[in-house]
């Protein structure tokens, strides 16, 4: 038998244990310890002998003392058992850590303030913890005593008093045979199945409550009804959009915008479907997503996509308005993915994000523009080339180059004399890519320039680059030009010009390639010496 | 440190799986086959390192649980034939207990197997068996404990209690649901839980209240007899206690809607008219409403709005409420009405129909399996309820008439009957019977021959079983 004061010490170290971890997450290294430190106190006792302490109002008992007392109505860790009925707790000897923890687990929630439909008793019930045993006074169910002795007498004179027993006994001595119900053997396949239904019935029910409520709007015949159901369907929208369920989403915007365009759709249904479809796009509901993208969730692309595509256009300020606010590269590309899609219905909204101060929103709206590919959207994007920050520029410019056409030229050769090298590699390849005579003329009379040669061997590589586009023999002239070209000073820089060329014409696979590389595969300049090799190794 | 507790759990499972599929492989083939030798080897395996450990390993069947070492082993669905197996071996024979004393060699397993096989063939299988394990000492067999007469009254007693203060307190919910007023989810669930206890242990005790349908309140009655059932699904399928309770809430609530059905149509004593009817199935359209209404949106509320809702909604998609679109009906609403459409047919009132007798409505609803009711989980329910429901009237070879009382799932023609005719063909006291039991000479004392329906001859079964 364990002595007073080490059960004394127990108990105060479960008050003690039940306060500290309500201060600290489940995955807290503090936790873990808590759990520890109890459990080396809780050990050595059950070794001895099991331990069984009773409960009174404010007192808690071993062996009939009081090892424990307190009034405190937040403190007292008798009345917390006892209020919820709970009057002896046993803890058995064999008793393990994981017992403990859920134990401590159970004791250390917040009952008052969690809405929990739970008390300690119905935890401890569904934990059913092996070698923690507790006797719980429940006279609070049986409080209508007198119920049974009522409804069995009534019971028992409702029937019977005519009854034939005998006739019963001689129809059955009569009865030629009798059938009766099969037993029908449970085959393995029976039992598999079950598993799997006992496994999925874990799953979230709210898609399914959804499209019962939906069946609901159409079955509610006052305008109260409907107002509770659409209340539900708002709150199942949040609880989907909150778990990241965004399918569930899907179904009600798919259902509500399907029904809004029936004719035969009855007024007050149509009037709440209308609340709900808007309610999906509204301030309120997008903000809430935005916090859980934010804190990671991630989307399938094709539900994200189908998702964007049914939102209407009140949606789209607000998305502009989140895609600030996402902390993240993949939160980023979640809400990009939306206004792709959403933007398509107004270019225009989605514009307006390019007047956000935030330089990562203007390049994020400059690149949505550039995957919805309409053609208006040109308009918009030449108005942000003035935009100082040159990540913005370079997605300007790409997206000029993918869409834009002859006008967007004097754009493209402002940004081919940019400050910054990528820029400026960029609006070459815009220029290659709009690919029309202007274009190639503008890239021409740009590599001719006499500060080109000036320019570092990469970006002339890249530049020169662009012209392999055009297989045509005028652009190969002007190539073979390059490098026939003679210079007088700084031969180093034209030399790099000229292996800059005769890459560019292996790329286009020109004849005359191999008679220049044969040509300078012995210079002393290295680079063009290494290009000239590289291309005769190729052919 | 005991070995088996929560943690090892499983270990205990494998213990009485192994020692099931041993049983069977040896009467279904040859002792010295290589296929039953390969099993009693895994079977070795298994039990010494307990041994090493525990020191001894007791396999005891109680009640409808097997334990393992005093710790009750939860009935684990991946293993149900099996364990069903191997109770009724145990049953047959009377043994309670296989108590392992020592590590096993495959010489002692052998013997011990070769005992329990040829033990079947004995008019006094136990004495038989015992005789047979003599010359082993290291393992040993008990009988099967019986319960005893006050006990058994006991247990009546508190089966009873526990039914009619779940009545009680589901009569006080739906009036406070009526009278617009908050509802105690915590209190339900204590209630449920209480039933669950009640099934976990007697699980056919419980089930036989359901039986007893002349209640004035059936509406109140019926919502427990249904939670009751469920429950009783439940737990053969091996939900967890957490889903149990779940599963009989909803059922708690499922007719919840017939709040709202005004009371001339309710309780109307003949058929309904076309517009009556029209009324009466909107009840679960009310159900779910009112539910959604209570408490908002929360894991319960959601479950019981969607059994509500789908209880009257057949495995088909016919039935009603008629609805738009398809929808997959959920696993609680599956078994919940299964068990409703059962009570709702053995009693007269809740369709206004002539109540069924209990053998005959299984008879009627495996016609409609796979059609309106699904029917993997119907056959777990007729299992469950046994070829001879409580409530069934029934012809003994001995002569006598009984009603049966309660049900057994290991021997479903086999149930304990009350009997209320003596075979001399004079009024009995009621004394009460258990089908399942043997006389010396290894013959079952007493056999169905003929079953009939109680309330064709308005046998009060309250009179009887209450
Ligand atoms: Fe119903
Ligand atoms: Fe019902």
């Amino acid at each position: 038998m364990n002595n007073i004061e080490t059960v004394k010490d127990l108990i105060n170290a479960l008050g003690r244990a039940k306060k500290n971890l309500r201060m600290y997450p489940v995955n807290h290294p503090m936790y873990e310890k808590t759990v520890d430190d109890f459990n080396s106190k809780m050990s050595p006792c059950v070794e001895v002998d099991s331990i069984r302490i009773r409960i009174n109002q404010y007192d808690i008992l071993f062996n009939d003392e009081v090892i424990y007392h307190s009034r405190d109505k937040d403190e007292s860790l008798a009345l917390f058992f006892f209020k919820d009925g709970l009057r002896e707790l046993s803890f058995l000897k064999g008793i393990t850590r994981s017992e403990i923890k859920d134990f401590l687990r159970i004791i250390s929630l917040d009952f008052e303030k969690e809405v929990l439909d739970d008390d300690i008793v119905t935890l401890l019930w569904e934990e059913d913890l092996q070698h923690i045993k507790y006797l719980v006074d429940d006279t609070f169910l049986h409080e209508d005593e007198a119920y049974e002795l009522k409804a069995v007498e009534q019971a028992k004179s409702a029937g019977g008093r005519t009854a034939d027993i005998m006739k019963a006994y001689e129809s059955a001595i009569n009865l030629g045979s009798s059938s009766k119900a099969d037993i029908i053997q449970l085959t393995n396949d029976d039992i598999q199945h079950i598993v799997k239904e006992v496994e999925n019935n874990h799953q979230d029910k709210n898609h399914t409550l959804v499209r019962i409520l939906f069946e609901m709007l159409y079955l509610a015949r006052k305008n109260d009804e409907c107002d509770v159901v659409a209340g539900c369907i708002k709150q199942a929208l949040n609880h989907a959009i909150m778990n990241a369920h965004l399918e569930t989403v899907n179904y009600v915007l798919i259902n509500a915008r399907r029904d809004l365009k029936r004719p035969a759709c009855p007024e007050q249904v149509n009037v709440y479907l209308e609340t709900i479809y808007n309610y999906i796009n509204s301030a309120d509901f997008i903000n809430m997503f935005g916090d859980v993208i934010n804190n990671g969730a991630v989307f399938p692309i094709e539900v994200l996509k189908e998702f964007g595509g049914l939102l209407n256009i009140n949606s789209i300020p607000h998305y502009v308005s989140i895609l600030g606010e996402m902390k993240n590269i993949s939160s980023r590309r979640t809400v990009i993915n939306i206004l792709t899609e959403a933007g398509r219905r107004d270019i225009a909204l989605v514009a307006n994000g390019l007047n956000d101060r935030r330089w990562y929103v203007v390049r994020n709206i400059v690149y949505i523009l550039r995957q919805i590919r309409d053609k208006s959207s040109v308009e918009y994007i030449i108005k942000t080339a003035g935009h100082p920050d040159k990540r913005v520029k370079k997605e300007v410019v790409h997206a000029l180059g993918e869409m834009g056409a002859d006008k967007v030229l004097d754009i493209i050769k402002e940004y081919m004399s940019d400050g910054s090298e990528s820029v400026r590699i960029a609006a070459f390849r815009a220029a290659g890519q709009i690919g029309t005579p202007s274009s190639k003329r503008l890239v021409i009379e740009q590599i001719s320039s006499k500060n080109f040669p000036d320019k570092d061997f990469s970006e002339k590589k890249e530049i020169l680059k662009v012209l392999s586009r055009w297989k045509e023999k005028s652009v190969i002239d002007f190539l073979v030009r390059i490098i026939q070209k003679r210079g007088l000073f700084n031969s180093t820089k034209n030399n790099e010009t000229r292996a800059a060329a005769i890459h560019c014409l292996g790329l286009m696979g020109a004849d005359d390639v191999r008679q220049f590389a044969e040509r300078y595969k012995e210079s002393n300049n290295t680079l063009l010496r290494t290009q000239a090799l590289k291309i005769l190794k190729s052919y | 440190m005991a070995i088996f507790d929560t943690e090892h759990s499983t270990l205990a499972k494998d213990v009485i799986n192994q020692l099931s599929i041993v049983l069977r492989n040896g009467h279904l083939h040859n002792i010295e086959n290589d296929a039953v030798l390969e099993t009693i080897i895994k079977l070795r395996d298994i039990i010494n390192p307990c041994l090493k450990t525990e020191g001894f390993l007791k396999i005891e069947l109680l009640g409808e649980f097997f334990y393992v070492n005093d710790m009750r082993i939860r009935h684990p669905l991946e293993y149900l034939l099996n364990f069903d197996y191997i109770t009724e071996e145990f049953r047959r024979r009377d043994i309670g207990s296989v108590i392992f004393l020592s590590p096993v060699e495959i010489k002692d397993m052998k013997i011990f197997l070769n005992a329990f096989i040829n033990s079947a063939q004995s008019n006094m299988p136990y004495d038989a068996m015992v005789e047979s394990l003599g010359e082993i000492y290291n393992i040993k067999i008990d009988r099967l404990k019986k319960v005893k007469e006050d006990e058994e009254l006991d247990r009546r007693k508190i089966a009873k209690k526990t039914y009619f203060s779940a009545v009680s307190f589901a009569k006080g919910v739906m009036k406070s649901i009526k009278g617009g007023e908050k509802i105690s989810i915590k209190k339900a669930k204590r209630i449920v839980e209480s039933m669950v206890d009640a099934l976990l242990s007697e699980e056919q005790l419980l089930v036989g209240m359901t039986s007893i349908k002349d209640y004035d309140d059936y509406t109140y009655h019926h919502s427990i007899n249904v939670s009751i059932l469920s429950i009783a699904v439940g737990q053969r399928i091996g939900l967890n206690r957490r889903h149990i309770t779940a599963l009989g809430i909803a059922a708690l609530f499922h007719d919840i809607g017939k709040t709202e059905i005004p009371k001339e149509v309710l309780n109307k004593p003949s058929k309904l008219n076309e517009e009556e009817w029209e009324v009466m199935r909107r009840h679960p359209f009310w159900g779910a409403m009112s539910i959604l209404k209570l408490k908002g949106l929360d894991e319960i509320s959601v479950q019981n709005a969607i059994v509500a809702f789908q209880h009257h909604i057949n495995y088909d998609l016919s039935g009603y409420p008629k609805l738009r679109e398809p929808v997959e009906l959920s696993f609680y609403s599956r078994i919940i009405t299964i068990a409703d459409r059962y009570d709702a047919m053995t009693a007269s009132r809740v369709y206004k129909t002539m109540p069924m007798s209990p053998d005959r409505t299984l008879g009627f609803m495996m016609e409609k399996s796979g059609i309106e009711l699904d029917p993997v989980l119907l056959k777990f329910f007729v299992n469950m309820v046994g070829s001879y429901p409580a409530g069934t009237l029934v012809l003994l070879d001995t002569g006598e008439m009984g009603l049966v009382y309660e049900g057994n799932h290991i021997m479903p023609d086999r149930p304990k009957v009350m009997i209320i005719v003596n075979a001399s063909g004079s009024k009995g006291d009621g004394f009460s019977t258990d089908l399942a039991e043997k006389d010396p000479t290894g013959g079952f004392k007493r056999t169905v021959t003929k079953t009939l329906d109680p309330k064709e001859f308005k046998i009060s079964l309250a009179e009887y079983l209450l």
